[in-house]
């Protein structure tokens, strides 16, 4: 189904430009440097921060975003308004602590807020985010080895001979990785380094030179052409 | 003062050849109707938002967990543009889930345009697109939760992805929901493989939006990265024989 | 009822994974563990450094990734500890300047200083400021994560510039992460580097360790528990350290459980398609 493009609008002409001239400068600041009569490195690191600046910005109204959607789940007392009771506090409980006390905090020397106030803080700090944050967030990764051999089993069948192929590289690097299989046999890990150093590699190169040339394309089209709503 | 950078010279010579060659296949191309090998079962998409419609059930998006700068994100957003037309001309509910902040103002802007052109602009719901967490794994434990209550028909996760899409494809996988799935990135690909009904690999998924949309002018810039492989694979080819035989001049070429 | 249909409910490979984890776990079971070439790489590397040279640890991780990367960050850490080596901890995660905390609570730090040894310098928030730090550290971190002003510590003193860097070690979960400083301290600099990975991401290095861009990597924690045993062989340090030697027999008999899952299915498969095609039509 083939569509008609509609000229550019004023607003949407001037924002590429702008897209084309900064992607083109960023682009050649890396191939070239210019000390004088500017220094463009200096320059496009600035823009950088800038645009880091902008970016962190984006938090703040994610914030508002996350705020008002669960606020109007307990409003109305939606199906899961419990959870967005738990989400709020954990979100701005976490924030406030934070920002007493973590590497991140405002006033790391006690200039401002006093030492008794950090050192209340600190403890629960370090319980949030090392008890609470890093324990829930490995639970959930590890439901990676459940799903990983759910995934194995159903994946390695020998269909084909790609699939049979597939299927015997698979179990031999798996094996080659046990510790179990190394004092079996030292073989294993010697198969295992070898199709990680070859075959793996040689998809992996492939792979990633196809993307590297398609981002390459893509960017260049979005530097010339307004990307959304053509 | 200006000068070319050291170690970067023989890199920005490569870049103006490929470019070079991108361009002229591509003006090439466009003179004529190009016969592209196709993206196996990418046509079965609009069956898919389709069938979501008469069954009453919704479609799952997400464009996955890379920034807004990422060329990944970019071309999921450009899916995105796609998958938004059809759900709105449809009738289907669409739910976009984000892991990142701009991505979100992004994507709100693509949906609500989506509504917005087709006449539709009152339908538009600000719940439709949800910013779900920035952490990698609490977003996936939200997707989870949302395949799971929501049960869409489909469910679309192109993108940038890390560790977090295996469980959500396996969270898919197990409520029985079509799935289609994208990435460049190398690690996650097995996994999509071994989940997805369909699976954009590498750079297929930035030509995606072009191939469903059938625009031949958009065609005709995809045959472009074709060049720039014959020339990478002409380097290799001679690189790896003259390194056989003991000559260096291509290395030592290519770290000017 | 059909006993392919039993052993093929993933509820049945949840169960048994689950079993097969925690009893090693639970009953402290230990396995000897073969030193992989790409660990050891990384370990001779770091045992060669001249006394004094600069060393970065980057933890380009974040929390959900612990179990993996924590224990290498550990070994690594207390091994750079134990030699007469000057260390910068930095980060390209958020939360890599906590876990870099947590990391110096869990070492003998022995009669290091704070400030003229080691520092903590903290997030990078992109890759202007990597760039940068290669030519000017204080512009880019006035402040070390603790508020004091990097210009009174001796070691900033010492080495205001990154690219002095004798080697970087990336803890790196995806991007930001080792690609980063591959493109921008090792290319430009050739700052040697050294790479910390999930299993997941292992394969994806591999090529620049072929390729010598890398001088190691350290994969998984099976990697952490080659590590220690070659810091207790040669600096005698206690096993136990990271916690990584009493997982691997978990995670010997967890792959063990994967290969005679595969192998079943495959057979069920196989007996399954011999059934269909014998069936009388």
């Amino acid at each position: 189904m083939a569509t008609t493009k509609r000229k550019m609008t004023r607003e949407e002409l001037i924002l590429q430009v702008i897209i084309f001239s900064l992607g083109f400068f960023f682009a050649f600041v890396y191939y070239v440097r210019v000390s004088e009569p500017i220094d463009l490195q200096a320059v496009s690191q600035q823009l950088f921060a800038y645009l880091t600046a902008m970016l962190t910005a984006a938090f703040a109204i994610g914030m508002i975003n996350l705020t008002r959607v669960h606020w109007i789940n307990i409003k109305r007392k939606r199906a899961t308004w419990k959870f967005s009771v738990i989400l709020i506090a954990s979100l701005y409980g976490m924030a406030i602590v934070s920002l007493i006390s973590s590497p991140f905090a405002l006033d790391p020397q006690a200039a401002v807020i006093p030492q008794g106030v950090i050192n209340l803080f600190n403890p629960i700090f370090d319980f949030l985010y090392y008890k609470v944050l890093v324990t829930i967030n490995s639970s959930i990764f590890s439901l990676l080895a459940f799903f990983i051999a759910s995934a194995a089993y159903r994946a390695f069948k020998a269909r084909s001979l790609e699939s049979t192929i597939l299927l015997l590289a698979g179990l031999l690097v798996v094996i080659g990785q046990a510790p179990v299989a190394d004092v079996a046999w030292p073989g294993f890990a010697t198969i295992r380094d070898w199709i990680l150093a070859y075959p793996n590699t040689a998809g992996q190169r492939g792979i990633l030179i196809g993307a590297a040339l398609g981002i390459l394309a893509f960017s260049v089209r979005r530097m010339i052409r307004y990307p959304w709503g053509r | 003062m200006i000068e070319l950078i050291e170690g970067r010279i023989a890199q920005l010579i490569l870049l103006i050849i490929v470019l070079a060659a991108i361009y002229e296949v591509t003006r090439i191309a466009r003179g004529r109707k190009m016969k592209t090998r196709g993206i196996p079962g990418l046509e079965r998409l609009d069956g898919w938002i389709k069938q979501a419609g008469t069954l009453d059930r919704s479609v799952f998006f997400t464009p996955g967990t890379g920034a807004v700068t990422y060329p990944d994100t970019l071309a999921a957003l450009a899916l995105l543009e796609y998958v938004a037309e059809r759900c709105v001309e449809q009738n289907v509910k669409l739910i976009v889930g984000n892991a990142d902040l701009n991505v979100q103002q992004v994507a709100e802007d693509i949906v609500k345009t989506a509504y917005t052109k087709a006449g539709k602009a009152k339908e538009y719901n600000p719940d439709i697109v949800r910013f779900i967490s920035g952490r990698q794994f609490a977003f996936a434990a939200g997707v989870m939760g949302i395949l799971r209550r929501e049960k869409p028909a489909v469910n679309i996760f192109v993108g940038d992805f890390s560790a977090e899409a295996l469980a959500i494809a396996e969270a898919g996988r197990s409520d029985a929901i079509a799935q289609f799935g994208g990435t460049t990135n190398v690690d996650q690909l097995p996994f999509f493989m071994a989940t997805c009904d369909l699976t954009l690999i590498g750079e297929e998924l930035f030509t995606a939006q072009g191939y469903l949309k059938n625009d031949p002018d958009t065609i005709s810039t995809y045959v472009g990265p074709d060049a720039g492989k014959i020339i990478a694979i002409l380097l290799i080819l001679v690189g790896a024989i003259l390194v056989t035989f003991g000559n260096q001049i291509l290395v030592s070429l290519l770290d000017l | 009822m059909n006993k392919y249909k039993v052993a093929s409910d993933p509820r049945m490979i949840y169960v048994l994974l689950a079993l097969v984890v925690t009893v090693p776990i639970l009953t402290h079971s230990v396995l000897p563990v073969p030193i992989s070439d790409t660990t050891r790489a990384v370990f001779d590397y770091i045992d060669k450094l001249p006394a004094n040279s600069l060393v970065v640890l980057s933890f380009d991780y974040s929390t959900s990734v612990v179990p993996e990367l924590h224990p290498q960050a550990i070994v690594v850490t207390q091994h750079v500890f134990l030699r007469p080596l000057k260390v910068l901890f930095v980060a390209q995660y958020t939360d890599g300047p906590a876990l870099a905390d947590a990391v110096l609570d869990a070492i003998n730090k022995g009669n290091k200083t704070y400030g003229v040894d080691y520092a903590t310098l903290g997030y990078i928030p992109n890759s202007a400021t990597v760039i940068g730090m290669t030519t000017n550290l204080q512009q880019y971190f006035p402040v070390d994560t603790r508020g004091t002003s990097t210009n009174d510590l001796p070691i900033i003193r010492e080495f205001p510039a990154e690219k002095m860097t004798s080697l970087l070690v990336s803890f790196s979960a995806g991007d930001p992460g080792l690609l980063t400083y591959l493109q921008y301290w090792e290319t430009p600099y050739g700052i040697p580097t050294a790479a910390g990975s999930p299993a997941t991401l292992a394969p994806g290095y591999e090529p620049f360790y072929n390729s010598h861009q890398i001088v190691g990597i350290l994969i998984s924690m099976r990697a952490a528990a080659e590590y220690e045993l070659l810091l207790t062989a040669e600096y005698h340090t206690p096993i136990g350290l990271s916690g990584a030697t009493s997982a691997m027999v978990a995670q010997s008999s967890s792959q063990m459980l994967i290969v005679a899952m595969v192998i079943v299915g495959n057979v069920a498969y196989f007996v399954g398609t011999r059934r269909t095609k014998g069936a009388p039509k």
